[in-house]
């Protein structure tokens, strides 16, 4: 019998060189009407995305619940068929739509079967250029979203966020912008057709494909998409003015008998391209971004005063903001608010050590390698970079700058981004 | 098609690897055969609270995240009724860290009486966020009760009420741990750019050692078969009424449970579905759906609504209960079954893009029966014929197999 060495537990295995991810190239072309075509190629599975993004957000109506209205609408009716026509047809060869409206942005995206492909697209096509917002759809929508609305109110954790971002950046920017039941009234299938009408065309359009799309589905593209008969016109740029830069500000919001406070605290800052953001970014995981920040380590892991607690650093393309939130104990909120201020103010007054700083690294290359497993994933990163303007080596350089980040840079961070003087802070509970 | 290897270690610890050369990132799965089922009625929530004790440190590893950050790992993991199952992604290059890490706390716990102590606390706040503090959060804490009169189902993995976690003690978790968590009683499943032999030999170096334990023998009170249509009625400070029905059914192994999933399908999946023209021609409900537990001993089939304003529950409850009729006294047509049966074909399809989601695939079917099952699971549900469909919703969607439950807006 060989012996076997005795097995040492207490020490981790040596770690391995994380290879730099390989990167598909993006394929790219145009339609002959103007439209932007992104194309990465990858997978195992016979199946293809083919998404639309369109100028179609928030950010892109004077009127609240525009966006996600007229959104909502192009699976629910055409010249030809209904929405329970639509879906039945799609569903019938096991497809998928997935659509959704944010602030700046709106689109829709296709998940079909290979061998369905010339069955699909049709209809595909039919939602984004024919639909024609059906009154019946719409009322059924508009109730869903009033019924959604009222029970967001009784939740803590919704009540923060709006009283939150309507402080950031004032009610009358999209934003911003707070809903109420009212607002659902003012929504009317005339005005959703003429949003439609004005945002969902061509030259507000771009088409990102990944998987492995059938060389004929992508000669087939201009066909479908490529036409002078939706091409839509030129539009102004939409502005909207900000509000001044605010000083530290405290919010409660009451909601008598609930059990728990939402604690939310942050501030606006800057978009995706701003030179402190990546930086920040790194800052903010040491903080709160990660199971292992600061923020869930000391209010979780050791004082179990949450269930989770967590940070972030959100860009939009027009601004951007960092916040904290957390649901806790109604009766801690004082102490939760204590040692949340506490980490912070540890932050801008000492560096963090090489250890930590070095295994927030090591996550975020983690993080980052799992962002761009696959060719779904690495398509959401291609359009984030596009979306955002940013260098076309960004997504590759990613471990590089990653490296760059130093300890005093992070402290530099947190003083110039976290003053308390700057952070807004909103407690809503009984 | 998942292609994968099976090995059985001495201990009882069965290992499946499926390689995917395409992915840098590994997943690695282990789930144990222990779920709030298996719980005493009288320390419910336990099975959920263990699971966060797992990462309060173990035998030879003080925290277990810190380590797997380190390498560029991220981990968590879940409880359900039935199974307790904890997930990791991680560059392939560091998947011995997975091993050495889930093979720790395997063996054993570190068992700090501070660990307990936040958990416990973590896990009431848990309680409070997620079933007491939002609107019809505490719904499966009211349908439970309704649907199983014997069965462990009939209590939430978060637990029946927050004292049983309050009251937890470390003998308790002690005995948990050790009667739980062995080799014998756990799948382990990897995907990802990894070669199969050598993921047995990591598996034979960090889990062989563990010894396997066969006390345990499960034998759970089993449902008696419910005999009259049951109604339960509340009030609660929510906006909307809300409604729901459900029906015993078979387990997620037994022979009819792809015919009555599909027969979930048919009735309330997405908006081709039967109950959805009680949303846009009759507007009785605003939403309604319809689904299965997938639980594996005998489970529910559930449809959910919210009414529109004004609507009785009296009048909405009998239009659902006509759209059940109608399928079980005329079945589906062909082009109705055959549009179910690819939904679920494309779903089977678009879960295996995520390595993570086929690590746990694997895990559980294999744990259940046998992992090459899943290469089946598409063709049971290409069998099932439109008889088959009719007699399962006569016997499934019948008023004695019914349990109503009116969540009513004060």
């Amino acid at each position: 019998m060989s012996s076997v060495p005795i097995l040492d537990r207490s020490h981790a295995p040596a770690p391995g060189a994380i290879a730099n991810p390989t990167l598909t190239p993006v394929q790219q072309l145009t339609l002959d009407n103007g439209v932007p075509v992104y194309i990465i190629e990858g997978g195992t599975q016979e199946v293809t995305r083919i998404e639309f993004a369109f100028e179609a957000g928030t950010w892109h109506s004077n009127q609240k619940l525009m966006a996600g209205t007229a959104n909502a609408m192009l699976t629910e009716g055409t010249s030809e068929l209904n929405g329970p026509e639509l879906s039945a047809r799609l569903d019938g060869y096991g497809a998928f739509i997935q659509n959704e409206a944010s602030r700046d942005v709106a689109s829709i995206a296709l998940y079909t079967l290979n061998r369905f492909w010339q069955e699909t697209l049709p209809v595909f096509e039919s939602m984004i250029k024919d639909s024609k917002v059906p009154q019946t759809a719409l009322d059924i929508y508009l109730n869903n979203r009033r019924q959604s609305h009222l029970v967001g109110q009784e939740k803590v954790g919704v009540l923060a966020r709006q009283a939150f971002s309507g402080q950031l950046f004032g009610e009358d920017h999209p934003y911003g912008q707070q809903v109420d039941l009212e607002d659902y009234d003012a929504v009317s299938r005339a005005v959703v057709m003429e949003f439609y009408q004005k945002r969902y065309t061509a030259r507000q359009a771009s088409l990102f494909i990944a998987g492995k799309p059938p060389k004929a589905l992508i000669a087939a593209l201009n066909h479908h998409f490529g036409g002078a008969d939706w091409i839509g016109e030129h539009s102004a740029p939409f502005e909207y003015r900000l509000p001044d830069p605010q000083q530290a500000l405290s919010i409660e919001v009451n909601k008598s008998g609930a059990l728990q406070s939402a604690i939310r605290l942050g501030r606006r800052l800057f978009s995706k391209n701003h030179p402190d953001y990546f930086p920040l970014q790194v800052t903010n995981t040491l903080l709160g971004g990660y199971f292992g920040s600061r923020l869930m380590t000391n209010l979780r892991e050791d004082k179990g005063l949450t269930y989770g607690i967590g940070s972030s650093v959100v860009p939009l393309r027009h601004s951007g903001y960092f916040f904290i939130s957390t649901e806790v104990n109604a009766d801690a909120t004082a102490q939760a608010l204590e040692e949340i201020y506490k980490e912070i103010g540890k932050l801008r007054e000492t560096s963090p050590d090489a250890k930590e700083l070095e295994r927030v690294k090591n996550y975020l290359l983690g993080a980052f390698l799992r962002s761009v497993s696959g060719p779904f994933s690495q398509l959401e990163q291609l359009r984030s970079r596009l979306f955002f303007d940013l260098p076309e080596n960004y997504i590759e350089s990613f471990p590089k700058r990653l490296q760059a980040v130093t300890s005093d840079q992070v402290q530099e961070m947190a003083n110039r981004y976290w003053q308390e003087a700057h952070l807004i802070q909103v407690v809503a509970g009984p | 098609m998942i292609e994968f290897e099976k090995k059985t270690l001495s201990n009882g610890l069965r290992v499946i690897v499926h390689p995917d050369p395409t992915s840098e990132i590994a997943a690695l799965n282990l789930v144990y055969d222990v779920g709030a089922r298996d719980e005493d009625p009288k320390r419910t929530g336990f099975a959920h609270l263990f699971e966060h004790l797992m990462f309060g440190g173990s035998a030879n590893i003080p925290e277990f995240d810190r380590p797997l950050q380190e390498v560029g790992g991220e981990n968590n993991a879940f409880t359900t009724n039935d199974i307790t199952n904890y997930y990791m992604t991680l560059p392939a290059a560091n998947l011995e860290t997975g091993f050495w890490l889930e093979s720790d706390r395997m063996l054993n716990l570190a068992f700090s009486e501070k660990s307990l102590e936040v958990q416990r606390q973590v896990v009431i706040e848990e309680f409070k966020q997620r079933y007491l503090n939002q609107p019809y959060g505490d719904l499966w804490m009211l349908l439970r009760p309704l649907i199983y009169k014997q069965h462990p189902y009939r209590w939430p993995t978060i637990g029946q009420e927050v004292r049983h976690i309050e009251e937890a003690t470390m003998a308790d978790v002690k005995e948990f741990f050790h009667l739980h968590y062995r080799p014998n009683r756990a799948v382990l499943s990897v995907v990802g750019k990894v070669e199969p032999n050598h993921v047995f030999e990591l598996a034979e170096k960090w889990f062989g050692p563990i010894p396997a334990d066969t006390h345990y023998q499960r034998q759970l009170a089993q449902e008696p078969e419910q005999k009259a249509y049951r109604r339960q009625e509340v009030e609660r400070e929510v906006p909307v009424n809300s409604f729901h029905l459900a029906f015993h059914m078979g387990g997620r192994n037994e022979e009819n449970y792809q015919t009555v999933d599909l027969i979930s399908d048919l009735l309330g999946r997405g908006k081709s579905s039967r109950l959805y023209p009680l949303v846009r021609e009759k507007q009785l409900f605003s939403q309604v759906g319809a689904f299965v537990s997938g639980s594996l001993d005998p489970g529910v089939l559930m449809v959910s609504g919210k009414l529109q304003a004004g609507v009785a529950f009296d009048d909405a409850e009998k239009a659902v209960w006509d759209v059940l009729h109608e399928l079980s006294t005329q079945g589906p047509n062909d082009e109705e079954l055959e549009k179910v049966i690819n939904k679920v074909e494309s779903s089977l399809v678009f879960a295996e893009i995520n390595g993570l989601n086929k690590a746990m695939n694997l895990g559980s079917f294999e744990l259940h029966g046998d992992a090459g099952d899943i290469n089946h699971e598409i063709e049971k549900y290409r069998q099932v014929s439109k008889a088959n469909i009719q007699q399962q919703a006569t016997q499934v969607l019948r008023r004695e197999n019914a349990s109503s439950l009116w969540y009513k807006a004060l």
